[in-house]
C-alpha cells in the first residue's frame, strides 16, 4: 500500500488514460475498440495504480505485490494505458489491437508479465481471485491485496456469485472487488436488459463487507480502496460509461464503437478541457 | 508411495478408484508441499475426510459449484500450488468447460482435474451423471495432458507422475468397486506411453483406456481360444498426448479395435483415426463405445451389456467385423 495522495495528479492521470484510449480507438479507424467501458475505468485505475496498490515494475515477479484482475477484459485499452502511464508496460500503446502486438482487445497473461488473468470470458475474474487470496493466506503473505475490477453487466453471469459466496465463506479478506456501474451492458441499461439492483443489498447479503460510491472521485475511491475490513470487500463504483466525452456517455452504442476524425477532435478536446 | 503388489492391488480394486484417490492425497499432500485438494461437495464421495483432518488448511470445498471450483484453482495454481479438483467428470468437463479452457488450456495453469464417473459407473443415476463426452472435450483443449487408468494400481503410478510434473491435466476414473486387477506388481509408467498387456500375431490390435481394458484383455482371450485371431492389447492411458511412436508401428497392423467406455465419436478412437487419416499406410480401425445416445438408467454391467461393452459384446463385435470383411 502506498501511503501518497494527491488528488489532481490522480485527476490528471485518469485524464491521461482517456486520452489514450481516444487515440487507441481512433488508431482502429471504422474498426473501433471498447471505449465506452475503458472510459468508466479511468479513475479506478488511474487510483489503483498510482496510489493504493504495490505494482511491481517488472511484472509479476514481487511476491508482495497486489495483484489486480480485470474480470471486464473489454476494459482492457484503460488497463495497458494506466500501466504505460506508471511505467509498468513496455509495448507501445500505438501497437494496440496491431498483429501480433501482445496488447490485444481482451488482455493475456502470456503476452503481458503485468497480467495476472487473460480475461475476456466474463464471470470467471472473481473465482481467480479468491484463489489468489486463498494462496496469498496459505504463504503467509498478510499484505498483498487481490482487487478484482467486475462490470455490472458481467454480475448477470451466475459464476459471480458462486465466487462472491465462497469470498465469505473463506473469509478472504484480503479480496477486495470493484464493480463498475455504469449502468449499461451491450443491450442497453443494465436494468432494462437484466435488473441488477438493488446492488449493495445483494453483496452484504453474499457476507461482504459493501461501499458505494461515485466512481469517477478519485478522493473517494482511494478513501474506498484503503479501507480494510474483515470480510471481502466491495466497492460499487457508480460510474458513467463514456465519461469525460459529452456524445458518448450514456449511450450503449459507444460500448464497442469507432470514432471518424471529427468525434475524435471532439472528444479530445473535450478531455484535455479537463486536464 | 503405497507399494503396487498382490495384497494392495487386491485392496485398492475393492475400493475403487475414486476411494484409492481419496486415499492417495494425504500421501501426495506429503510428497508435494504445494498440493492442494479442491472439490465441490463431493468430498465424503472420495473418502477426502482423513484428508480434510490431516490437512484442513489444503482442503477446500466450495459447494457445488464447479465453475467457481474450476477458477479457484486456478487462482491457486498463480500463486504457485498444485491443486487437484475432484468431482463428477461431466461437471468438471461440461459444466465448467469455459473456466477450464481459459485457465488450463489458454493460460495454462497446472491444474489437475480429476472426474468420476466417466463412462456408465455412475449410470443408474442416469444419463446426467454419465461421462461419456469428457474425453472428447479435454482431449481437444491445447495444454491439456488427458489421462485414462485402467486400474487403481496404475491410477497411483499417474497421480505420481502428474504431481511430479504439475501441469494442466485431465485424469478421468472410470468403473465401481470391486474392479478386475490389472497391474499387481510395479512397472515402469511413462505418461504418453502405451503399455502392452498382451503380444499378439501382427494381424489385429486392441486398443483400450479405462477399466473396460479388463473386458478387453477377457475378450481377446476367447478370441483366441475360439481360434479367430492373436490380438495384441494395449492400455492407452494417455489420450493426449496419444503414443504417436506405437501408433507410427501399428500402421503395418491390418486391424486395430478401440474400445472406450466413451460416445464412440470423438473420444480415444477419433483421435487414433486423426492420427491415422492422413497417412497412405493405415489399418483399419473399428470403435466400439456408446452409440450416439444416452443408454436408460440401469445396473452399471447391464449398461455395459446393452452397449456391447463387456468381453461377450467386444468379442462378437469383433467377430462379425472381421467376417463381414473376409
Amino acid at each position: 500500500m502506498k501511503a501518497s495522495f494527491d488528488e489532481k495528479e490522480v485527476q490528471r492521470l485518469a485524464a491521461r488514460i482517456r486520452l489514450d484510449c481516444l487515440n487507441m480507438t481512433y488508431a482502429q479507424g471504422t474498426e473501433g475498440a471498447h471505449i465506452g467501458g475503458a472510459l468508466s475505468l479511468a479513475e479506478i485505475l488511474a487510483v489503483l495504480y498510482h496510489s493504493v496498490m504495490r505494482v511491481s515494475p517488472d511484472g509479476r515477479r514481487d511476491e508482495q505485490r497486489d495483484r489486480l484482475i480485470l474480470s471486464k477484459g473489454h476494459g482492457a485499452m484503460a488497463l495497458y494505458a494506466a500501466m504505460k502511464e506508471e511505467g509498468v508496460l513496455q509495448e507501445e500503446l500505438a501497437t494496440y489491437k496491431n498483429d501480433g502486438s501482445p496488447l490485444s482487445a481482451h488482455p493475456s497473461r502470456a503476452s503481458i508479465p503485468g497480467v495476472e488473468f487473460s480475461s475476456g470470458s466474463l464471470g470467471q475474474g472473481l473465482s481467480l481471485g479468491v484463489g489468489c487470496a486463498l494462496g496469498l493466506r496459505r504463504k503467509g503473505n498478510q499484505d498483498a491485496r487481490v482487487f478484482v475490477i467486475v462490470g455490472d453487466g458481467e454480475c448477470d453471469e451466475g459464476a459471480i456469485w458462486e465466487a462472491a459466496q465462497s469470498a465469505a465463506h473463506f473469509g478472504c479478506r484480503n479480496l477486495v472487488a470493484i464493480v463498475d456501474h455504469n449502468r449499461l451492458q451491450y443491450d442497453g441499461p443494465t436494468e432494462q436488459v437484466m435488473a441488477l439492483a438493488p446492488q449493495r443489498e445483494k453483496w452484504e447479503a453474499f457476507g461482504w463487507k459493501a461501499l458505494q460510491i461515485d466512481g469517477h472521485s478519485a478522493e473517494a475511491l482511494y478513501e474506498a480502496l484503503s479501507m480494510r475490513s474483515n470480510r471481502p470487500l466491495v466497492v460499487i463504483a457508480d460510474t458513467v460509461k463514456g465519461k469525460g466525452v459529452s456524445f458518448m456517455e450514456g449511450h450503449p452504442e459507444w460500448h464497442n464503437h469507432a470514432l471518424s476524425a471529427e468525434e475524435f477532435a471532439q472528444a479530445v478536446k473535450e478531455i484535455e478541457a479537463s486536464l | 508411495m503405497l507399494e503396487i503388489n498382490r495384497r494392495n492391488a487386491r485392496i485398492w480394486s475393492m475400493l475403487g478408484m475414486r476411494r484409492v484417490l481419496g486415499m492417495a492425497l494425504s500421501e501426495l499432500a506429503e510428497q508435494d508441499e504445494r498440493f492442494v485438494f479442491v472439490t465441490a461437495d463431493v468430498a465424503r464421495y472420495f473418502g477426502a475426510e482423513k484428508f480434510a483432518q490431516a490437512y484442513p488448511d489444503r482442503y477446500i470445498d466450495v459447494g457445488i459449484a464447479e465453475q467457481n471450483m474450476v477458477t479457484v484453482a486456478a487462482g491457486l495454481a498463480k500463486e504457485g500450488y498444485h491443486p487437484l479438483t475432484a468431482t463428477y467428470a461431466t461437471f468438471t468437463t461440461a459444466r465448467a468447460l469455459d473456466q477450464v479452457r481459459v485457465s488450463l488450456a489458454y493460460m495454462g495453469l497446472p491444474v489437475l482435474l480429476v472426474g468420476v464417473g466417466g463412462g456408465l459407473a455412475e449410470g443408474d443415476l442416469s444419463a446426467t451423471h454419465m461421462g461419456l463426452e469428457d474425453v472428447a472435450v479435454m482431449r481437444v483443449l491445447p495444454k491439456l495432458t488427458v489421462i485414462e487408468p485402467a486400474d487403481c494400481a496404475e491410477l497411483l503410478l499417474a497421480l505420481q507422475a502428474l504431481i511430479r510434473e504439475p501441469r494442466p491435466a485431465y485424469l478421468r476414473l472410470t468403473g465401481k468397486t470391486g474392479q478386475p486387477m490389472l497391474y499387481r506388481n510395479m512397472f515402469e509408467y511413462t505418461i504418453g506411453k502405451a503399455n502392452c498387456l498382451q503380444g499378439g500375431d501382427g494381424s489385429l490390435a486392441f486398443l483400450t483406456a479405462g477399466t473396460v481394458t479388463a473386458q478387453v484383455l477377457k475378450a481377446a482371450e476367447s478370441l483366441a481360444d475360439a481360434g479367430t485371431v492373436h490380438a495384441s492389447v494395449y492400455d492407452m492411458h494417455t489420450i493426449k498426448p496419444l503414443d504417436a511412436a506405437l501408433l507410427e508401428e501399428l500402421s503395418h497392423c491390418g486391424r486395430l479395435v478401440v474400445v472406450e467406455e466413451h460416445m464412440q465419436s470423438g473420444g480415444l478412437a477419433g483421435a487414433i483415426a486423426e492420427f491415422y487419416a492422413e497417412r497412405a499406410q493405415r489399418p483399419r480401425i473399428l470403435a466400439l463405445g456408446v452409440k450416439d445416445a444416452y443408454p436408460a438408467a440401469n445396473d452399471y454391467e447391464e449398461m455395459l451389456r446393452l452397449s456391447g461393452l463387456t468381453a461377450e459384446g467386444i468379442a462378437s463385435s469383433v467377430q462379425r467385423w472381421m467376417e463381414a470383411e473376409q
